[in-house]
């Protein structure tokens, strides 16, 4: 499983990170560390899709299942 | 006794509150938070079961997150109830109390937090001992730099529980509290709900926008910044009004309505960036429980006595919350 995130969409709501720190990294600033498209361990897709629902934006996107 | 305050994560900067954040964050990844659903849901149905009219607040919406908090840490039973005094003691030393009664007031709370300090250090040494499936154990071999072995030590613990439970107790009452409120002043929004169920992840972030638990957070300034006009120096002090912010009509559509099925719903009453609530996920479950057996088991709800909210700057939060009910 791939996801992603936009960088231009995120706000830094952080709600991602609340999910998953290690799945979902955060800059100093508070965005998204994803990176436009970053391999999610397996075994973690669950958390992974849970973080990227919680995006209240809609920064973050399942890239490929 | 200051110092378990002065050390929270919630009032330090990188890069102690990036090595205290990760340490914690391992313990509240998405399955240890989902898989409490079922032991909440059972507070809550004791809880909801038990009610007969009266003050919502302290029958219902005040003890929940407290046990909740006792059972995440893996507490005794029979301990919970202490809880909900030490929470209460920690947001007098921690904000201060106002009136004649402060200095006296003070010291009772210290001396109240002297014994939760002792409680948890046994609770620590009892975990060390006797690793369990709770959060403490979890906090326990949470390792911030692998290579390091980095882990948090017994003060950080003691420090860790009691931010855990100041943080997520009064919140987590006036979410539900306030939440119920918003509901029965608009009884359309309460039939819709009431009619379709599973709005109810949706209908609580739309109730958290509108009246969040906490109004306003506070920052230094540390560089140069300019908004809308405004400049800002390094060492100013800004409020945040998330109220206002969750308010707003540029990021809102008709932000003084209340709609359950407001999609997308960029709330911030969690806060945002590297603060975010770490509790987020916690709480969400427990207001979405609380809030759905409520409308769902109290069907004749109604306000028994206008609410006053408390005259407090950072909380949004009700005296008391008197309803009636007929089953
Ligand atoms: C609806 C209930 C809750 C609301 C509205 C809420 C809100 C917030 C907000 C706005 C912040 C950011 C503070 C800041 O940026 O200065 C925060 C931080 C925090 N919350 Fe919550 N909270 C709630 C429940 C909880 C629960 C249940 C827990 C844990 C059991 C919790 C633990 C924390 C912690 C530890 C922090 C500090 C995080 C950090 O500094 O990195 N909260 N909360």
């Amino acid at each position: 499983m791939r996801i992603g995130v936009d960088p231009d969409v995120c706000e830094a709501h952080g709600q991602c990170s609340v999910v998953d720190l290690d799945l979902f990294p955060l800059d100093d600033d508070g965005h998204s560390a994803v990176g436009p498209d970053r391999e999610v361990p397996p075994g973690e897709e669950g958390a992974a899709r849970i973080g990227v629902d919680a995006c209240p934006v809609r920064a973050l996107r399942v890239l490929s299942a | 006794m200051l110092e378990l305050i002065g050390e929270w994560m919630v009032v330090s900067d990188p890069p102690a509150h990036t090595r205290l954040r990760r340490l914690a964050a391992g313990a509240f990844k998405g399955q240890r938070i989902s898989a409490m659903g079922e032991q909440i849901t059972a507070l809550v149905d004791e809880l909801v079961e038990a009610f007969t009219g009266g003050d919502l607040i302290s029958e219902i919406a005040y003890p929940l997150p407290a046990t909740v908090i006792a059972m995440m840490l893996g507490a005794p039973v029979a301990d919970r109830d202490r809880f909900r005094e030490w929470s209460d003691e920690l947001a007098l030393v921690a904000f201060g109390a106002g009136g004649d009664a402060r200095a006296e007031r003070h010291e009772r709370a210290l001396r109240g937090l002297r014994e939760m300090d002792a409680y948890f250090r046994e609770l620590i040494a009892l975990r060390r001992r006797e690793p369990g499936e709770d959060m403490l154990t979890a906090l326990m071999a949470a390792d911030g730099d692998p290579a390091a072995g980095d882990r948090l030590s017994d003060d950080e613990l003691v420090s860790m529980c009691a931010l855990l439970l100041f943080a997520g107790h009064e919140t987590t009452t006036n979410s539900i509290a306030n939440a119920t409120l918003a509901l029965l002043r608009h009884p359309d929004q309460l039939a819709r709900l009431r009619a379709d169920p599973e709005l109810i992840a949706p209908a609580v972030e739309e109730l958290l926008r509108f009246d969040g638990p906490i109004k306003v957070l506070n920052r230094w300034v540390v560089a140069e910044t300019e908004i809308r006009g405004r400049r800002i120096s390094p060492g100013e002090r800004v409020h945040l009004v998330l109220a206002s912010a969750n308010r707003d009509p540029e990021k809102f559509a008709d932000p003084d309505t209340l709609d359950l099925a407001r999609r997308p719903n960029p709330q911030i009453a969690f806060g945002k960036g590297i603060h975010a609530c770490i509790g987020a996920q916690l709480a969400r479950m427990e207001t979405r429980i609380a809030v759905a057996r409520i409308v769902e088991r109290l069907p004749g709800l109604a306000l028994a006595a206008e609410p006053r909210w408390k005259p407090s700057l950072a909380s949004r939060s009700l005296e008391q919350l008197r309803v009636e009910v007929t089953r």
